[in-house]
């Protein structure tokens, strides 16, 4: 885009100017000859009037006008017709007698003197603006270059705004040894290997370009080289700066990670090695009825590590890949029945609807993560929706999919969060006081991206509430079960 | 008028598990699960303990351990799972009277409250003499005797012995002990090694096996309070 801009703007620049130079020649010889015509009329009315050193001045004017403004030439080819004209009017006058032999010659080499005079100093005035011109264009490339430069954000595109703002293949090679001699270049050797890449990868080698009027000098290069330095350091800075970011965030991640570990496992510890310890130094103290209570407690946190332990190691197991063939035929029906008549025992007070299509719905999975991973969803579902609210559970097919939807109209998931809800040990920020590992979502993740399955989590679904996690399981059609089973 | 405790812990486990233990021991317990109910509870009441979780949902433990003291005077024991030296100093130097690691011992967690509540009830003044098994110190004469005998002490070594047995029981950070001996919280360690070493070699029989100046590995030292 940027490039394209760039040629039309040479362009643009080109064409004038050659249109320019055709108008300026015309000029000229509109200027030659008008004046040559006027200051003969005006002359010869003059000398008919016997006016003549005004006719002689007339004639200074007529060279002293063209050589300024058509130059040298023009200047010295009005000098020669003036001094002809002065010769025929004024030095054999029809209407005067003769003059002395001065006046015969003078006039010729002041005529001449003005013209060369004048033309040179016009020349050298429209050389400066040449030079000036060609200054003011260099700069414009040099200031579209370092506006390239600024938007490179790699070696690569360092290259290619490089190979962009040269004319030929040698004015690159100038800059690139002016770069290697002159500038500490932070890494040079990927800088080389850039180059290479630029010069034979992508076929855009520097070729000698139209719309380049001139070479560059040599200050214009070591500009050019300057510029590609500065942003050279500036791309090798902005990667240190976005390592560093990197590893930051990493070790933020780690400590995340293991501060949520500590907490999961020194949490239960804490509560039974507090209550075994009252048991044992208080235990007299101590009423029958709370010391069952005390008990159940160090059991429930047993559990509770238990639970968490083994998540962790089937966490470990799915990332180290389980094999296919632990994977059996599921019938993922009677899985999800016992998940709900399990589900109904914890939470009896729960309403959980269920809608079941009709056909059978197998998969190859591993029944026992496949029931672990939907438990994980239903428990969540349960768990972060108020007492009085419905849970939904639908199993259908649809195509080569056996799906399954689990809704609830619990608070939703904050927006903040939907990016992370799949990272292990991250939970909610609304959760309140919920107890968990944040470990559910990950292990369905990884589970089902093993099995080649799916699951997309919507939340919130209508007015700002309730969640809907839709698991798409590969369909085993039966024939295919039975083959497989044999 | 039994003596009042605030668990602060959200995980209710940790608080039902440190009830019963504590009301044997005739304490009155309340519970909150995040740092500002912490904060509305000690506004409320005048506690005289407050046992702190340092991961609350809200807010880290260690930022409302001014509050709680500006509240009311009441010691804090921070009880946490990180298990991490920087946040045992953090959460010491921020004014907490003492640290526990998660999971511990209730009988140790008993002696350590035992600890915060009669230094409490000592305040402002405090004891004018500490005894320790055979150590005796008497603050106002500057005297330290062992096993009857006097011990002589070079100024910075009493200072810093009168620091660690001022907080008696409770870890005393190596920034409280710089501060003490040397009015500077960024002296150089290496000295406050070397001083430490001199008092063990006056005090310890077995330098290897302390028994009044126990180290607290990465964060200070504690002097023995129980016998």
């Amino acid at each position: 885009m940027a490039r394209g801009r760039d040629s039309t703007m040479t362009l643009a620049g080109l064409l004038p100017l050659a249109e320019r130079g055709r108008w300026r020649v015309a000029g000229s010889l509109l200027l030659f000859l008008g004046s040559l015509v006027l200051v003969t009329a005006l002359a010869v009315y003059a000398l008919n009037r016997a006016h003549s050193v005004s006719a002689a001045l007339l004639f200074v004017i007529a060279v002293l006008v063209n050589g300024s403004v058509g130059g040298l030439i023009q200047g010295l080819a009005t000098a020669v017709y003036v001094s002809l004209a002065y010769n025929l009017f004024v030095r054999f006058p029809v209407y005067q007698r003769g003059l002395d032999a001065v006046d015969d010659v003078f006039p010729v080499i002041a005529l001449t003197l003005t013209a060369v005079l004048s033309g040179a100093i016009s020349g050298q005035l429209r050389d400066r603006r040449a030079a000036a011109d060609r200054a003011r264009r260099q700069l414009r490339r040099l200031f579209a270059y370092s506006n390239e430069l600024q938007r490179a954000l790699s070696l690569d595109q360092i290259v290619r705004a490089l190979i962009e703002a040269v004319p030929d293949r040698a004015t690159f090679c100038a800059v690139l040894e002016t770069l290697r001699a002159e500038r500490n270049l932070p890494d040079p050797e990927r800088w080389e290997v850039a180059v290479c890449h630029a010069l034979e990868g992508s076929g855009r080698a520097p070729r000698v370009r139209t719309n380049w009027p001139e070479q560059l000098t040599p200050a214009d290069e070591r500009a050019i080289a300057n510029l590609t330095a500065m942003a050279i350091e500036r791309c090798a800075l902005l990667e240190e700066h976005s390592a560093a970011h990197a590893a930051i965030k990493s070790e933020r991640l780690k400590t995340a990670l293991l501060s949520s570990l500590s907490h999961d496992l020194r949490t239960p510890l804490a509560a039974i090695a507090a209550t075994a310890g009252t048991l044992r130094s208080y235990g007299g103290m101590i009423e029958p009825g709370d010391r069952t209570e005390m008990l159940e407690t160090i059991l429930e946190q047993c559990r509770r590590l238990d639970a968490f332990t083994g998540k962790l190691l089937s966490l470990g197991q799915l990332e180290a890949g389980l094999p296919a063939d632990r994977f059996e035929t599921v019938d993922v029906e009677e899985v999800l029945g016992s998940i709900l008549a399990a589900q109904r025992i914890t939470f009896p007070e729960r309403r959980i609807t269920r809608r079941i299509g009709s056909g059978a719905m197998l998969t190859r999975a591993s029944p026992v993560l496949l029931e672990q991973v939907l438990a994980n969803v239903l428990e969540n579902a349960l768990r972060y929706s108020e007492p009085g609210t419905e849970v939904r559970v639908t199993l259908d097919c649809e195509g080569a999919r056996v799906v399954i939807t689990i809704a609830d109209q619990g608070c939703a998931i904050a927006p903040a969060d939907m990016p992370h809800i799949f990272e292990r040990f991250f939970r909610g920020s609304n959760i309140g006081g919920r107890s968990g590992h944040g470990l559910g979502l990950a292990i369905t993740k990884t589970f089902l991206d093993l099995i080649g399955g799916e699951v997309f989590v919507t939340s919130p679904v209508r007015k700002g509430r309730g969640t809907l996690v839709r698991i798409l399981l590969p369909r085993l059609a039966p024939d295919a079960a039975e083959e497989a089973h044999e | 008028m039994s003596d009042k405790v605030l668990i602060v812990d959200d995980e209710p486990v940790i608080a039902k598990s440190l009830r019963p233990a504590l009301s044997a021991q005739g304490y009155q317990t309340q519970v909150a699960r995040t740092a500002a109910e912490a904060l509305r509870l000690a506004r409320l009441t005048a506690f005289d303990l407050v046992l702190l979780d340092l991961g609350l949902p809200d807010a880290d433990g260690k930022d409302i351990i001014g509050a709680l003291h500006a509240l009311s005077s009441c010691s804090v024991i921070v009880l946490s799972a990180r298990h991490l030296e920087s946040e045992k100093v953090a959460a010491l130097d921020k004014g907490a009277d003492d640290y526990l690691d998660k999971p511990f011992g209730i009988d140790e967690l008993m002696a350590r409250i035992r600890v915060a509540m009669r230094r409490k009830s000592a305040e402002p003044a405090g004891p004018a003499v500490l005894a320790v098994k055979d150590f005796r110190i008497d603050f106002a004469a500057r005297r330290v005797t062992l096993r009857g005998r006097e011990i002589k002490l070079s100024p910075k070594e009493y200072a810093l012995l009168e620091c660690l047995c001022r907080h008696a029981g409770q870890i005393v950070t190596r920034r409280q002990l710089l501060i003490a001996g040397w009015n500077n919280p960024v002296a150089d360690e290496q000295n406050l090694r070397v001083y430490m070493t001199l008092l063990r070699q006056k005090l310890e029989e077995d330098k290897s096996d302390p028994r009044l100046i126990v180290t607290e590995t990465g964060v200070g030292y504690r002097f023995v309070a129980e016998d």
